[in-house]
């Protein structure tokens, strides 16, 4: 600890010092408010003393008022006053501590004097030093020293009886006083000094703390800055995305912050999205379950979670959504983004007709040669009746010729004989056995283009945006004339349709999937087969099962490797040549199954012996298709 | 202001002198009888010294006296026949008789304490000022007269016990005196 006499440096230093002399001037303050009632007190008592021990002095039995009452009144009051005067007034001024000393011990002598010389008020002395050595200043105890050696020294000479008790003290006598009062000033002097330096202490460790807080007030500040400016970057930054940052309370289920974009997003403001009940009102109707269903399955889990479900805008549009709420929870809040995946998700529909139409497209040369192959045989078949009129014609003629003769009257040999050799020229009996056969195939071939026109037709058309209740068989049906060019010259087609009931669904998309599969199928037998005469076989199954229905696609094609079985639903994923396939065909159709139908679509593989598909979709029946004993 | 102090303390300083020379300034004192006097009223001892203090029963100085008195007689108690006479003016009241001064006395072990009604046997004694004590030996010899305090009403040490001690205890045979301090025991107009 650094003495008390040394003067501290620095600018800490300069603090404490200040903090030092501020303590130690309210130290004189307050010990001279403790004076000013002290000396009002000894004031009291000293009259007290005088009124009660020496009230009256006697000349015989004449009474006069005792001196000590005057001293006691005039001369104590005049010291109590001196002293209280300054105390009062000039609380801490220098001078007034040191007339403090001098009128406390002055009032020492008083006291004295009016107890009557007791060897107990002459305590009085050595309290008044030890209250003296209160202020902290070695000053002040030094002035009320000096009051008691004068007064001893005054009174040695005067009347050394008064201090020694005997006229002629030896000299040395009062060194025996001298070394008392030496003895408590040096206890006294050495209390100060330990406050002193105590005090230094305490304002060296106030000035310590109050730089460290300035420092650490600064650093508050600077770093509350730093982190506005943060706070306000990333605000900035959140804030000028697309996407919509959005925190929800749980306990009153309802938005408490919305990112400014949201006001974009629905044409709304930001102070709607806030309201309560703006999910109800603005959720698609058909979207609440799935999307209650898939938080409540996912809540319990520390991962974030991707939900999708359409919004109502101000002018009643429908933007589609994606919102992923963050893993980071409360108990009463959620946080997450929110992205407009409409355009998104139009140009999924959009790729996916794309791609519709893009197999059809691969599939054309296929399809135009399942028409052709009916044209051909219809415009054969429709040649040769023509020819076969051209030539029956003649013949016509002589019948009209015939009949001519017969209502005139009796037909003669030669015109039967024209008639025979008429009917010998056209071939009458070939015509009659194969102008209907030749009809009939015309009949039949058009009809084939008409179905593969209409499949084509069922095919192309772009999904709906709402599902709808189709029959998977015929579905099937459409699917496998599309295909038919892929399959026929390596495989033979089996079907075995169940009795399924309607399903709810995007009937074209699911098109889009089961030709997908039946078009892998095709490929795996042809690889099988290429080079031999053999053939494979493609069996297109369905049936129902309690809530779902289970549509199988299976071929006797090489089978999957265990190695690829993982990777085979992935995007662009394929181990054909490069422009036999994009390899998106699985993909798509798991996009299709899954995620637009919540179906699953799983696979059996063996290796030389072939794959099986199949797809599992759930069947909630159409509210207007419920059977009627369910009513 | 300071000028101001400097006023004060010196009249403050000039009182304190003024005190000191009140305190210290003896009251008159006239000379005892060298013997014994008779017609005191007092019985003196034989067998050993007799000592009278003669006081003012209401003067506060006395109290220091009688103060004095209680420590010469816890060492000669028995010793000394001790006696206290308090000098009653004609017309005192009976408050003078039960004054805190005739109780101090009156407790102390070993005095004897009686008033002297129209203070006759204060005057035998040569007694002026409240608190002279006068000490005759067995054969009636004057030993001591004068004051057994150093100032008045002031207890401590003093020139008048010490020289009355020495008396008692046998290690001074010369008659010793000393100042007193106290009131007057009688007004001018009271003197016989």
């Amino acid at each position: 600890m650094k003495s008390s006499w040394a003067t501290p440096t620095g600018l800490i230093g300069g603090q404490a010092l200040a903090h030092f002399e501020q303590h130690l001037e309210n130290v004189y303050r307050r010990r001279d408010r403790v004076f000013t009632g002290l000396m009002a007190a000894q004031w009291l008592f000293g009259v007290l003393i005088a009124v009660t021990l020496s009230p009256s002095s006697w000349t015989g039995s004449v009474r006069s008022v005792h001196p000590h009452v005057y001293y006691a009144v005039f001369v104590g009051g005049a010291i109590s006053a001196t002293s209280m005067g300054l105390t009062l007034l000039r609380p801490g001024w220098v001078v007034t501590r040191h007339v403090v000393a001098v009128a406390q011990m002055l009032w020492s002598g008083l006291l004295i004097h009016l107890s009557g010389g007791r060897i107990e008020t002459h305590f009085h002395v050595f309290g008044s030093l030890a209250f003296l050595a209160f202020y902290r200043d070695w000053k002040v105890l030094m002035t009320g020293t000096a009051v008691v050696v004068v007064d001893h020294l005054l009174r040695g000479l005067t009347w050394p009886e008064s201090i020694y008790g005997i006229a002629n003290p030896e000299w040395w006598r009062f060194l025996e006083h001298a070394l008392w009062v030496v003895f408590e000033d040096t206890v006294l002097l050495m209390g100060i000094v330990e406050n002193r330096r105590e005090m230094m202490a305490l304002a060296m460790r106030h000035a310590e703390l109050e730089s460290l807080n300035g420092t650490i007030e600064q650093k508050v500040v600077q770093r509350t800055e730093e982190l506005a400016a943060s706070r306000e970057q990333y605000r900035a930054l959140v804030e000028s995305t697309r996407s919509v940052p959005w925190q929800w309370h749980l306990g009153s289920q309802r938005f408490i912050y919305v990112g400014p974009q949201g006001a974009t997003l629905l044409g709304c403001s930001v102070d709607d999205w806030l309201r309560p009940n703006f999910w109800e009102e603005r959720m698609h109707p058909d979207d609440r379950a799935p999307t209650e269903a898939s938080w409540l399955s996912g809540k319990g889990s520390n991962a974030e979670l991707d939900l999708e479900f359409r919004l109502r805008r101000n002018d009643g549009a429908y933007v589609t959504v994606r919102t992923i709420i963050s893993n980071h929870r409360t108990d009463d809040s959620l946080r997450g983004f929110m992205l407009d995946i409409t355009e998104q998700r139009q140009l999924e529909v959009e790729l996916n007709h794309a791609q519709k139409l893009e197999s059809v497209g691969r599939l054309a040369s296929g399809i135009a040669h399942e028409i052709n192959t009916p044209i051909q045989f219809i415009n054969d078949s429709v040649h040769f009746v023509r020819d076969a009129f051209d030539e029956a014609q003649p013949l016509l003629e002589k019948y009209k010729a015939l009949r001519a003769a017969a209502v005139a009257g009796p037909v003669t040999g030669e015109l039967l004989s024209e008639i025979d050799q008429a009917e010998e020229t056209a071939d009458l009996p070939y015509l009659l056995e194969h102008v209907p056969k030749a009809l009939e195939r015309s009949i039949d071939g058009l009809a084939r283009v008409a179905t593969l026109v209409l499949s084509m037709k069922d095919f192309a058309h772009p999904d709906q945006k709402e599902k709808a209740s189709a029959d998977l068989n015929h579905a099937l049906s459409t699917t496998l004339t599309i295909a038919r060019n892929e399959y026929k010259y390596v495989a033979d087609v089996e079907t075995d349709f169940g009795e399924l009931p309607p399903v709810l669904c995007h009937v074209n998309a699911l098109n889009q999937a089961f030709l997908n599969l039946i078009v892998n199928a095709s490929h795996a037998i042809a690889e099988t087969v290429q080079g031999t005469d053999g053939r494979g076989r493609i069996r297109v199954a369905t049936r129902r099962d309690g809530d779902h229905v289970l549509i199988s696609i299976s071929d006797t094609g090489g089978g999957i490797p265990e190695s690829i079985r993982s990777k085979i639903f992935e995007p662009f994923f394929t181990t054909k040549a490069v422009g036999k396939g994009t390899g998106q065909g699985l993909s798509i159709a798991r996009n299709i199954v899954v995620d637009k139908h919540g179906g699953t679509l799983t696979f059996e593989s063996k290796v030389g012996v072939g794959t099986t598909f199949v797809i599992r979709l759930p069947t909630p029946i159409p509210v207007a298709h419920a059977p009627a004993a369910a009513a | 202001m300071v000028a101001g102090l400097c006023v004060l303390l010196v009249f403050i300083g000039s009182a304190m002198g003024a005190l000191w020379e009140y305190k210290n300034t003896p009251g008159a004192q006239a000379e005892a009888p060298l013997q014994w006097p008779a017609g005191s009223g007092l019985e003196r001892a034989t067998d050993r010294p007799t000592l009278v203090l003669l006081a003012h029963p209401m003067c506060p100085c006395t109290r220091a006296s009688m103060s004095e008195l209680r420590t010469l007689m816890s060492e000669f108690e028995g010793r000394v026949a001790a006696h206290v006479l308090f000098e009653l003016p004609s017309g005192a009241g009976e408050d003078w008789k039960t004054s805190g001064a005739w109780a101090t006395a009156a407790a102390i072990p070993g005095v004897r304490v009686r008033a002297d009604t129209g203070a006759r046997a204060t005057a035998l004694f040569g007694a002026k000022t409240s608190g002279h004590v006068v000490l005759y030996g067995q054969d009636g010899q004057l030993l001591f007269h004068g004051g057994i305090t150093g100032a008045r009403g002031h207890v401590g040490r003093n020139e008048g016990r010490a020289r009355l001690t020495e008396l008692l205890r046998g290690h001074a045979t010369a008659p010793a005196g000393a100042p007193v301090f106290g009131c007057a025991l009688e007004a001018p107009e009271e003197a016989p």
